[in-house]
């Protein structure tokens, strides 16, 4: 089914074509989510929500863009809050933790629950993962939409709502900081 | 050195496959001789290749039941949210009103109490002073009075 009928559809409030939206979209968002999280349970919480927002704010989407670049724009928009919101998290439990209102609790380790990607990777996807985690949020976002979903830079720019060469130079500059830092692994290394 | 920096310079199109053939092979040979670079290129290629999501993981299959249960729980706070709102609205609004009213009435009144309390205590010092005039030139002087004494 076309994205057009199956945005009709969904307005219609049918469950059984938003289920087939939810089968065809569900790898590439968790994905997308995973990309900028890097926490495989928490990137499957929010593609839940992407999904959620999806089936109530249907009638936003007035088709300016196409159904999958407006479901990869609140992916993006979701993962990067969810981002912000763990960050402000942390700043709280820090300051809690120095005014002495919280006790026993590793802030460092629990931040670290969320910034480290899997656990059971390995040595080299992790630094791989902690160099790209170190990359500006439009770098970041610009090269996980680049190198994990393998879009196209037009699809990349629809969705960031960026021009081509903004997109081009984004990941090309992302491209630089990841060799750079993986460089410095690498003299570390010997 | 400098062949090392150019080769880096290359890495990321010769992963990407965007290198003409003799490029390729001269990045090649290089990798072939130069540790360093051949280590960052493994580093590179293996890194990204380890770090894209796991196919497997993704597919979770509760996940659909997982946003139909959210959707359905926010359908129903939603709801009790809009039940809440269509109760406590009316009453926030009129507490408010109502608070605002007695609050200004409040005011209102220790500002004229202020006031009729400073034109009181005018009229009394302007008696006092009417009262006590000081008479300068019927009143015994004071030095006299201190010589008497």
């Amino acid at each position: 089914m076309e994205d057009s009928l199956l945005a009709q559809e969904i307005r219609n409030k049918n469950q059984a074509v938003f289920c087939q939206l939810v089968e065809k979209y569900q790898q590439k968002i968790v994905h997308t989510c995973y990309g900028i999280i890097g926490n495989m349970d928490d990137a499957r919480d929010i593609a839940q929500d992407v999904f959620v927002d999806i089936w109530q704010k249907i009638d936003s989407f007035r088709g300016d863009s196409s159904l999958s670049t407006w479901i990869y724009r609140i992916a993006i928009n979701k993962s990067l809050n969810f981002k912000k919101h763990i960050y402000h998290q942390q700043l709280i439990d820090r300051i809690e933790l120095w005014m002495g209102f919280k006790e026993d609790e590793n802030v460092d380790e629990k931040h670290a629950m969320h910034t480290c990607f899997e656990v059971e990777s390995s040595e080299i996807a992790d630094v791989f993962r902690k160099a790209l985690n170190t990359l500006p949020e439009n770098q970041r976002t610009a090269f996980t939409l680049c190198k994990f979903e393998e879009l196209s830079y037009q699809e990349i720019s629809e969705i960031m709502k960026l021009s081509l060469s903004s997109i081009e130079s984004l990941i090309h500059r992302a491209k630089e900081n990841m060799q750079k830092k993986l460089k410095a692994y690498v003299k570390n290394q010997y | 050195m400098k062949e090392c920096n150019n080769i880096e310079q290359q890495l990321w199109s010769y992963l990407e496959n965007q290198l003409d053939n003799t490029e390729k092979a001269l990045v090649e040979f290089h990798l072939q001789e130069c540790k360093s670079c051949k280590e960052l290129f493994h580093v590179l290629s293996e890194g990204l290749q380890q770090s894209k999501p796991d196919y497997i993981a993704a597919n979770d299959p509760f996940f659909l039941t997982g946003i139909l249960q959210k959707i359905e729980n926010k359908h129903s706070t939603k709801h009790i949210q809009k039940n809440w709102l269509h109760v406590l609205r009316p009453i926030t609004v009129s507490a408010f009103i109502i608070s605002g009213c007695f609050l200004g009435i409040g005011i209102g009144n220790t500002i004229s109490v202020n006031i009729a309390n400073k034109k009181q205590k005018q009229e009394i010092i302007k008696k006092y002073a009417q009262e006590n005039y000081y008479d300068e030139f019927n009143s015994t002087d004071v030095e006299q009075v201190l010589t008497l004494k």
